[in-house]
């Protein structure tokens, strides 16, 4: 039996690429925009204009529980959707009077907001002058440990979010009071006296988990409306629960999304920055994927047949 | 008393006992209940954060068996970075106690200039294999593959700014990929899922599941 030696040709080549020269590619492909932003330009999808919508169509008299959702591991994805988040929120006129109540979840949190809030986030002077009366921060609380402290918080926020950031008793705080008693019981702070819940997670089961806690949860079902900050890859996670009359009124998915929000709001951000990266990282990623299916279907159909 | 009692069946027990409120709390609509649920909210917050702790200690000394094991180079210097990093942060945490420790700025000059940075390094580095998983797995060979590859680049062009913005249809399209078909493959391992769950967690309730009891 003859065995002749296997000789790579064009098309094992193509469909061999060393990981190595695949990898400098997409560095090279995503340092570009660093160096030189390119200024793509972008189009503003129905979700993100539902995210925004939802926020502004608020009635008088509001109020937003606010997550601060900071995760400096992905702060890159996370930071540009938070930022613009807090400055849409930021940017609600005063005669509208809504309240924004806010916490973190994480220790990232807590160091991060304290310098945003005096920089990126930092609040119109008449919020700082009234502070305590139109918004609360509570800073870094346990509220989603787990799932019992998530539900416990719609339940009641004090079992969680004993005091704010100044040491001020929860329920001694002027806002605090005032949400509380949009809906009975109304000496108690829960989900049933929100008119919305803008949360944020690059956990991809917890759309089902805020789902369950702050929509689903309580008896009768607290129903409050939900905004999702969140990464792309969980955005299948959130579809189920998406749409105007679900829990998910809308989400903004990661840098991206938080693009087309700075494009629709005009407050330019990282986002827009990160937007030529993923253009770019995306044209990579789809050149690649088309060599490696050339080679697949280059060798199938026209490469040479082994002989034994 | 017997091994088996103390490694299994009072851990079995003491789950039932505190496991079986919680669940009546869905169901029966009694203030005592709901008191008692918020009040193990923040018990399994102090267990988690001490088992947390009880992780930290183990990861440690594996790391110092791992170093006794292999003394070469790169072992020195992954391990040795790792006892620098605990040594800093454990040195800060304690002369500043806590929370004043996290607060200060020693912590967070070290959250801002290692964590930060090296935290999204691992976040791009995985996007680095992802790419190169799209390289040499994404080939149309089978049925399968063909339908994860059109839902995939449909997501990823309408995740892509520029193709947007250039041709029609892109974002509809992948809006319908997410909104249609993926929405109900995930329903699906939703549903799967959660009831797999609720068996698993009845099991542990009665002492059945074995992969939650460690001797048979």
């Amino acid at each position: 039996m003859q065995q002749e030696a296997k000789q790579k040709d064009i098309w094992d080549k193509l469909g061999t690429i060393d990981y190595r020269y695949i990898y400098v590619t997409f560095i090279i492909l995503m340092f570009i925009p660093i160096l030189s932003p390119l200024g793509i330009p972008m189009k503003v999808g129905p979700t993100t204009q539902a995210y925004y919508n939802t926020i502004n169509d608020l009635p008088k008299g509001a109020a937003i529980l606010f997550h601060n959702w900071v995760s400096l591991d992905i702060w890159s994805d996370n930071g540009p959707v938070l930022i613009v988040t807090g400055k849409v929120l930021w940017r609600i006129p005063q005669d509208k009077d809504i309240t924004i109540i806010m916490y973190q979840s994480t220790s990232d949190g807590a160091i991060k907001m304290k310098d945003l809030l005096v920089a990126d986030l930092k609040p119109p002077q008449w919020r700082l002058d009234t502070y305590g009366k139109t918004w609360v921060n509570f800073g870094y609380q346990l509220v989603y440990y787990s799932e019992l402290t998530f539900g416990a918080t719609a339940a009641d926020m004090t079992s969680t979010c004993k005091a704010d950031i100044y040491n001020t008793p929860t329920m001694n705080i002027e806002a605090c009071k005032k949400v509380a008693a949009k809906a009975p019981p109304y000496d108690v702070l829960n989900a049933y006296d929100f008119d919305l819940f803008v949360f944020g997670s690059w956990g991809c089961t917890d759309p089902d988990v805020v789902v369950r806690q702050w929509w689903t949860g309580g008896a009768p079902p607290y129903r409050l409306p939900i905004l999702f900050m969140t990464i792309g890859n969980c955005v299948p996670n959130a579809m189920p629960y998406y749409g105007p009359t679900n829990a998910i009124k809308a989400f903004i998915p990661g840098a991206a999304g938080a693009a087309e929000l700075e494009l629709l709001t005009g407050l330019k951000g990282e986002g827009t920055k990160m937007a030529d990266i993923t253009d770019l990282g995306g044209i990579g990623t789809l050149i690649f994927f088309a060599i490696g299916n050339v080679a697949f279907f280059g060798k199938r159909f026209f490469g040479k047949k082994e002989v034994t | 008393m017997s091994t088996t009692l103390i490694r299994r069946d009072l851990p079995v027990l003491i789950i039932a006992l505190f496991g079986w409120g919680i669940v009546a709390e869905l169901f029966v609509p009694w203030p005592v209940l709901t008191q008692y649920k918020n009040f193990m909210a923040t018990f399994t917050t102090i267990m988690g954060n001490a088992a947390f702790g009880i992780g930290t200690f183990y990861g440690v000394t594996a790391e110092y068996n791992m170093l006794k094991r292999n003394r070469t180079l790169p072992q020195f210097i992954v391990s040795g970075s790792f006892f620098a990093m605990l040594i800093m942060v454990v040195g800060v945490s304690f002369i500043y106690g806590f929370p004043n420790a996290v607060l200060g700025n020693e912590y967070k000059w070290f959250t801002y200039n290692f964590y930060t940075w090296q935290a999204q390094a691992q976040y791009g580095v995985m996007f680095l294999y992802q790419c190169g998983a799209v390289y040499r797995v994404l080939r149309l060979r089978s049925m399968e593959t063909i339908v994860i590859s059109f839902c995939g680049l449909a997501f990823i062009l309408r995740s892509i700014p520029l193709f947007v913005s250039f041709i029609p249809g892109v974002m509809e399209l992948g809006d319908w990929v997410v909104g249609a078909p993926s929405l109900g493959g995930t329903r699906a391992a939703t549903l799967t899922t959660s009831i797999g769950s609720l068996v698993v967690g009845l099991r542990a309730l009665i002492g059945k599941e074995q992969t939650t009891l460690e001797v048979r």
